[in-house]
């Protein structure tokens, strides 16, 4: 080898020893956001030689979902003598870790800390246990947390035919987001105004208003800052948890307010009666047309991303509106990625003077506008598995985070990814005197006062002033069904069917999908995870 | 006499020691013969059979004859899979071939520092797919990738790389070709090294130009190496998933969603099992099919060398 080449083989390996060295270094710089500790000392149960392994959302030590789980690990490994491995699986492999696990009766994992739509999956093969045993237990084994310091419709998503299954833990539910910068500029107000003949004010109350704005901030240079801005963002990715843009969107088109869930009460996706799907109303429709207009709003490619690319684009200020879960807001906080925080604007989802009446066939017209609530995502949160060789100790470490001081420090600080709906989470300034929670929790955790206040007193509305909750679909096959959906929608979007073709191809896949799982079996179970013929989930007014 | 005795002593000995090696051969053989049984034969048979059921996850499985094969005919989404996949099949080897071949001539001739660059030019067969599709979504991402900024300084508009059907198609077509050129290359310049020099200098003799050379010399003698290539690439391509899996999921809609990802979206994240195994063998036989086709015209070339 001549001397040149020697020397350039040196530079190249060189080059690539630095490399790796300065990622190395850049990962051991960045410390997790811990604040405040975990204390622990010895309890009052024994769990030496028990070992639980927990599969959740890979988002490392001290990312969304499993981060709360690490952050209390060790306290709750010194104080039982139990070991707790936390498996990490990467969204798009949560299903199937977990279905592959259950149904080779593996038992790798004695639990499961996903996604809410599972639960029908779970409980068509038996695979999970119910808890009351350890909830009421009352020899003081188990630390107590309280199911119904959650809100009523979150509630619901832990339980099944009335029997407790999950550990409270997430409590996910879409609002709306804005940025000041968009809103209070004059120069904005001036040319909405001459535009739409109505005042560009927040929030967006209806529907049509939310339609309004994001195409009137799309495509020019509100915030001049050299740079044109989008009116709208959603992350539409096929593959992931793009439906859960779509469904919050529907609801205030289809949910007709009611006394009770029945036929034509209180539900989106099926006839609770029939099982006919009901996703190509003329609501629905209807629904699916304006969201095309919101995607022409929104960064063309969109529907290329995940929900992080997301949130990344609207926390840097490049668009003016969005709907989005409350890790938004979270986000929003962390001044090395958002350029936002302290200009948020959020409510609860926009409503309708009118919804799509499935007894009439018609439009129901109403004096004032009608406000749906969401509990749409995942609603992260622990199941124990019917395969646990040790049950007692995963549903002791669980309830451990549940207990009150712990689930409010998660959800205090955003690195978490655990979300609100508990009674404790709500200031009393923001949720008429009810709730329970500390403004200064936040504000201690790095909350810009006025972000929180606003912020909180959305999910707080949405969840307990709504005047009608959207269901949410856990059946067997959800995953199936949502897959079929969002395929059909992203054909809409490109402008390869109409809003009408694509709920209609919807439709039959989900008939499809349904009489080839048992259309009596998914009516039954239908029937019992939207709680038919009882009072919808939600405290009116 | 002890010559008899002897002699059948030794053919005894003989028969004896065959025996023993014959069961030395199948000793050693066992491992690998129950490997592939447990790793191929097995699986491959339990699949057949799944393939004439239901089974969907938590409910029970139920006979269902040929049933699924019969859905899988008429599915939409089976056959809009089966067209992607011949798409990026097609485009990636020729495109694949083609550059290999030009970059293994231009080696062939003899460039400075060949040895380094060749070693340089197969780095790209190294990388993970999955880590190549996190590379392309950098890369093509609409808003902070570096293709469309330079795109934007050449004066040229932006593109919705991944967010609109054809351009995502192109992107991972063009990540494939990233990849995957450096191997057509090193095979076809294997070939090219190994061609014989006399009937260059034979023709060159009788005044063939560069052009006729290379038409009635080094193409017709490079084919059998071709052949190998494209069928290598081929079976790669055919069941490609993690590329297009981790770059666009099937996306915008199902514009890139090849069959191996429909299967796998079947089998293992909606768990409709036996509709996912009779997909799989109906693409077993799609593969086989396509290797015999190709390699079919070639069997003479073969028999000749």
């Amino acid at each position: 080898m001549n001397k040149k080449r020697r020397w350039l083989t040196v530079f190249v390996v060189v080059l690539v020893m630095f490399g790796m060295s300065v990622g190395y270094a850049k990962d051991k710089k960045k410390e997790p956001a811990k604040k405040g500790e975990a204390s622990a000392a010895k309890g009052s149960v024994d769990f030496s030689g028990a070992s639980i392994t927990i599969a959740t959302l890979a988002g490392g030590t001290d990312g969304a979902v499993s981060g709360g789980l690490y952050y209390y690990r060790d306290a709750w490994e010194k104080e039982t003598g139990g070991k707790v491995n936390i498996a990490e699986v990467p969204f798009g492999q949560m299903a199937t870790k977990i279905k592959i696990d259950l149904i080779t009766g593996a038992g790798k994992y004695d639990a499961f800390v996903a996604c809410g739509t599972l639960y029908g999956d779970y409980l068509a093969g038996n695979y999970i246990i119910p808890l009351e045993t350890y909830y009421n237990d009352k020899t003081g084994k188990f630390p107590k947390w309280n199911i119904d310091d959650m809100a009523p419709a979150q509630a619901a998503l832990y339980k099944w035919g009335g029997k407790l299954y999950g550990v409270l833990y997430d409590a996910d539910g879409w609002i709306v987001y804005g940025v000041k910068t968009a809103f209070e500029n004059p120069e904005s107000k001036k040319k909405f105004k001459a535009k739409y003949g109505y005042t560009l004010e927040w929030p967006p109350v209806t529907t049509d208003q939310y339609v309004d704005m994001c195409e009137f901030f799309n495509g020019w240079d509100w915030d001049n800052d050299g740079e044109v801005e989008y009116g709208n963002i959603m992350p539409l990715k096929v593959g992931g948890q793009a439906p859960f843009w779509f469904i919050p969107w529907l609801a205030p088109y289809v949910v007709m307010p009611g006394p009770k869930v029945d036929a034509f009460h209180n539900t989106a996706f099926f006839n609770p009666e029939t099982m006919e799907p009901t996703i190509n109303t003329p609501g629905a429709v209807k629904a699916l047309e304006d969201y095309v207009r919101l995607y022409k709003a929104s960064p063309p490619g969109s529907l290329g991303w995940d929900l992080t690319e997301g949130w990344d684009l609207f926390v840097k200020g490049n668009a003016a509106l969005s709907i989005n879960p409350g890790d938004i807001a979270t986000i929003a906080q962390t001044p090395e990625k958002s350029k936002i925080s302290g200009k948020l604007l959020t409510a609860p989802m926009p409503g309708r003077y009118e919804i799509w009446d499935r007894q009439t066939s018609s439009w129901k017209k109403f004096d004032k506008v009608v406000h749906v609530g969401n509990t749409v995502g995942c609603s992260w949160h622990g199941v124990i598995s019917r395969l646990s060789k040790n049950p007692e100790a995963a549903y002791h470490f669980l309830s451990y985070i549940a207990v009150k001081e712990r689930s409010q420090f998660l959800t205090y600080y955003g690195w978490t990814g655990v979300n609100f709906g508990k009674i404790y989470d709500f200031p009393p300034e923001v949720s008429n005197k009810n709730g329970t929670g500390s403004l200064q929790g936040y504000v201690d955790a790095g909350w810009n006062k006025q972000d929180a206040l606003m912020f909180l007193g959305a999910v707080w509305q949405s969840y307990y002033e709504s005047d009608a909750m959207e269901e949410f679909l856990r059946i067997p096959g959800t995953s199936q069904l949502y897959d079929a959906m969002d395929v059909q929608i992203n054909e809409a979007l490109l402008g390869k069917k109409t809003a009408q073709e694509a709920l209609d191809a919807t439709t039959k896949v989900w008939k499809d999908i349904i009489n080839t799982l048992g259309l009596d079996t998914q009516k039954l179970f239908y029937q019992q995870s939207v709680n038919y013929g009882m009072a919808p989930n939600i405290r009116y007014k | 006499m002890h010559v008899k005795v002897l002699s059948l002593y030794i053919i005894t000995a003989k028969e004896k020691s065959m025996k023993t090696e014959d069961r030395i051969k199948i000793f050693l053989l066992l491992p690998i013969i129950v490997w592939v049984l447990v790793i191929t034969i097995f699986p491959l048979l339990f699949t057949l059979r799944l393939s004439f059921y239901e089974w969907h996850f938590g409910f029970p499985s139920k006979f269902s004859g040929i049933k699924n094969y019969v859905k899988a005919v008429g599915d939409e989404r089976t056959l809009n899979s089966l067209k992607v996949t011949i798409i990026y099949v097609l485009v990636t080897i020729i495109a694949e071939v083609t550059l290999g071949f030009f970059i293994a001539l231009l080696f062939n001739k003899g460039i400075r520092e060949g040895r380094f660059l060749r070693s340089f030019l197969t780095l790209p067969l190294f990388t993970a797919p999955v880590a190549v599709a996190y590379i392309g979504m950098i890369l093509f991402h609409s808003e902070y990738g570096p293709v469309n900024y330079i795109l934007q300084k050449l004066s040229f508009k932006p593109v919705n790389w991944l967010g609109s059907p054809l351009y995502a198609m192109i992107s991972i077509i063009l990540l494939d070709i990233w990849q995957w050129t450096p191997f057509t290359f090193i095979v076809i310049h294997a070939g090219l090294q190994s061609l014989p020099l006399e009937p260059y200098e034979s023709a060159k003799i009788d005044g063939a130009n560069s052009w006729q050379l290379m038409r009635f010399l080094t193409i017709p003698m490079l084919i059998p190496v071709l052949i190998t290539a494209i069928t290598f690439k081929l079976v790669y391509s055919l069941k490609v998933f993690d590329l297009p899996y981790a770059l666009t999921a099937g996306g915008p809609g199902i514009s890139t969603e090849v069959f191996a990802m429909y299967i796998h979206r079947q089998g293992l994240e909606f768990f409709n099992l036996g509709y996912a195994s009779s997909l799989s063998l109906i693409f077993l036989l799609i593969v086989m099919a396509s290797c015999t086709i190709l390699l079919k015209p070639m069997k003479h070339v073969y028999e000749i060398k």
